[in-house]
């Protein structure tokens, strides 16, 4: 692990009509960790991944990404850059098969267009070879290999949240921001989700995590953000957030 | 590759059917305009059933095609090819300009933004009198030419249209195997999911939007050949809803369903005209039994139907 800073938030600030949901949170994620956003419900973790992915457009402050300024920049071009995201509620393709799904994922590494693909030129036929195998590869890495033909509808809960990881890995991100994983999952899928997130970690790419399951949090985290009513509460390792005795109080309500 | 086997069934079945029904009225009259039709919605339904978009402008765009070659060809007595592309450059103009504006609209707002686009069109063939002839048309369009071999009569139009329904069946099926056709079902299905994912989702939309209002344009321009004579009313927004019932019918987000919802469609009046003054009633009645019963269109509960039975019968045989 290196103290290269991957992406610099610098006071970021989000309103919903009167309701401020992210105020004046400034914060840095380096290359090579895994970054845990925590808070109670309602804390704007999700609206800080929103911002952080374009999805939202941030009312005032910077983001910084590989150096490039990346605040204004739509989720498309955002995800070239390579940032890739998950989504709680998720962004499942029902219409797709899981092969589909992920190979939707690629999408960033073709380049192939609208009129090439029509008349199905010999370059479109190779680069779909190509990104068949990089999906398969993806699934194979999330360990969904038995799935590749299923319709996404049809598969539970568990399984798709998966699949969108899956997803995200397939376009080769640098920055994998997943938002709750755990949620929704039994027991026993969330602690098959550590491994998985200790491997993506492993292959180099940097992993930033929302998330309420603590046990999970404190696991894997190299460095862990507390949000609270939209503010920072505390930062640091996770040994130091389970000492801090505002976070204690915003959790236990005190 | 299961796809492809049925493109090459369909499109032999296609060719071979004039053969079998010789001098046939229904197939060369009836079944030229149904191929014309089948054209256009499986146009429309890249834009609707595989990007989940809304249009009521495709017919409008069919006949911008139609006019273009009319009035070049009879006014400035342009080449029948030259005015086809002429009417392909004007389709894309317009749909190019208007796409990024209209396509920031969604859902009901999008059907009004295009309703009002085809209106204003159609406003145009009516009231633009000087050019278009207004509402008596244009007649004397002279006939298509390859090279030497004039184009007419109703067989060697059947022919024409059946070339033209294969070559944009080819080249849907061809998109929606494809990194851009994925993108676009992505699109359909969320598209915050297909923009994380990197597609730049106003674009390929308005991509879309031009592509398919082109492949419309492409067909009126032939089909003022095929008739000689045009008149807006072929072009009006009823037309447009008929197209959409056409794909709603025969399955959104399925190829052979546009077609199967087309020639369905347009052969059905054929069928009813016995039923004289009811003829409209039983018309309405089919549909809403359709909708009822067949909630995903013909083609996909047909062929559901069919292997239910198959099914049915191999389990007997065990």
């Amino acid at each position: 692990m290196n103290d290269i800073n991957i992406l610099i938030a610098k006071s970021l600030i989000k309103n919903f009509g009167g309701v401020s949901a992210i105020s004046d949170v400034s914060f840095a994620i380096k290359k090579g960790q895994v970054f845990s956003i925590i808070g109670p419900n309602g804390a704007g973790k999700t609206t800080l991944l929103n911002m952080l992915t374009g999805v939202y457009k941030i009312d005032s402050g910077t983001i910084h990404f590989n150096g490039a300024e990346i605040s204004k920049f739509p989720p498309y071009k955002i995800s070239n850059l390579g940032i890739n995201r998950t989504f709680q509620n998720l962004q499942i393709f029902k219409n797709m098969s899981v092969l589909e799904n992920v190979m939707v994922g690629c999408y960033n590494k073709g380049t192939s267009g609208l009129i090439s693909s029509l008349f199905y030129l010999p370059n479109v036929w190779k680069e779909e070879k190509q990104i068949r195998q990089w999906a398969i590869e993806a699934l194979d890495f999330c360990g969904l290999s038995s799935l590749i033909k299923k319709d996404a509808a049809v598969l539970p809960y568990g399984d798709l949240k998966r699949i969108e990881i899956a997803r995200s890995l397939a376009s080769d991100p640098t920055l994998l921001l997943l938002d709750e994983p755990a949620a929704g999952l039994n027991d026993k899928e969330t602690m098959e989700l550590l491994p998985l997130i200790k491997k993506i970690r492993d292959t180099g790419i940097t992993v930033g995590l929302v998330e309420h399951h603590m046990g999970l949090v404190m696991e894997v985290s190299d460095a862990v953000l507390v949000l609270n009513f939209g503010s920072k509460l505390a930062e640091g390792n996770p040994l130091e957030i389970q000492r801090n005795k505002d976070v204690i109080a915003a959790y236990l309500g005190g | 590759m299961k796809r492809r086997a049925g493109f090459f069934v369909f499109a032999t079945v296609l060719l071979i059917l004039p053969l079998i029904f010789k001098d046939s009225y229904f197939l060369t009259v009836t079944g030229t305009t149904a191929l014309f039709n089948a054209c256009l919605a499986i146009s429309l339904n890249l834009f609707m059933g595989f990007s989940g978009q809304v249009s009521l402008c495709h017919a409008a765009f069919y006949g911008i095609g139609a006019y273009s070659n009319a009035v070049f060809t009879t006014t400035y007595h342009f080449n029948p090819w030259i005015s086809t592309i002429a009417g392909l450059f004007i389709t894309g103009s317009i749909s190019f300009i208007l796409a990024r504006p209209i396509l920031k609209l969604k859902g009901h707002y999008l059907a009004m933004a295009t309703l009002g686009l085809g209106i204003i069109i159609h406003i145009f063939f009516v009231q633009a009198d000087n050019i278009t002839k207004g509402p008596d048309g244009i007649s004397g369009i002279p006939n298509l030419m390859f090279g030497k071999i004039n184009i007419k009569g109703d067989a060697t139009w059947y022919y024409m249209a059946s070339l033209l329904t294969i070559f944009y069946t080819w080249l849907s099926l061809n998109l929606l195997d494809s990194r851009t056709g994925r993108a676009l079902k992505a699109i359909h299905d969320g598209e915050t999911g297909a923009q994380v994912s990197g597609i730049d989702t106003d674009k390929l939309k308005a991509d879309v939007f031009v592509l398919t209002a082109m492949m419309a344009s492409l067909a009126g321009s032939l089909l003022a050949h095929k008739e000689g004579f045009i008149s807006p009313e072929s072009f009006n927004l009823q037309f447009s809803v008929e197209l959409l019932t056409m794909i709603v019918i025969g399955g959104l987000g399925s190829i052979f369903g546009s077609l199967f919802g087309a020639v369905f469609l347009t052969s059905l009046p054929e069928f009813l005209s016995k039923f004289e003054d009811f003829e409209m009633l039983v018309y309405g009645l089919i549909l809403i039994a359709t909708m009822i019963f067949m909630p995903q269109g013909l083609y996909v509960g047909i062929s559901r139907f069919f292997t239910g039975i198959l099914k049915k019968l191999i389990k007997k045989d065990e």
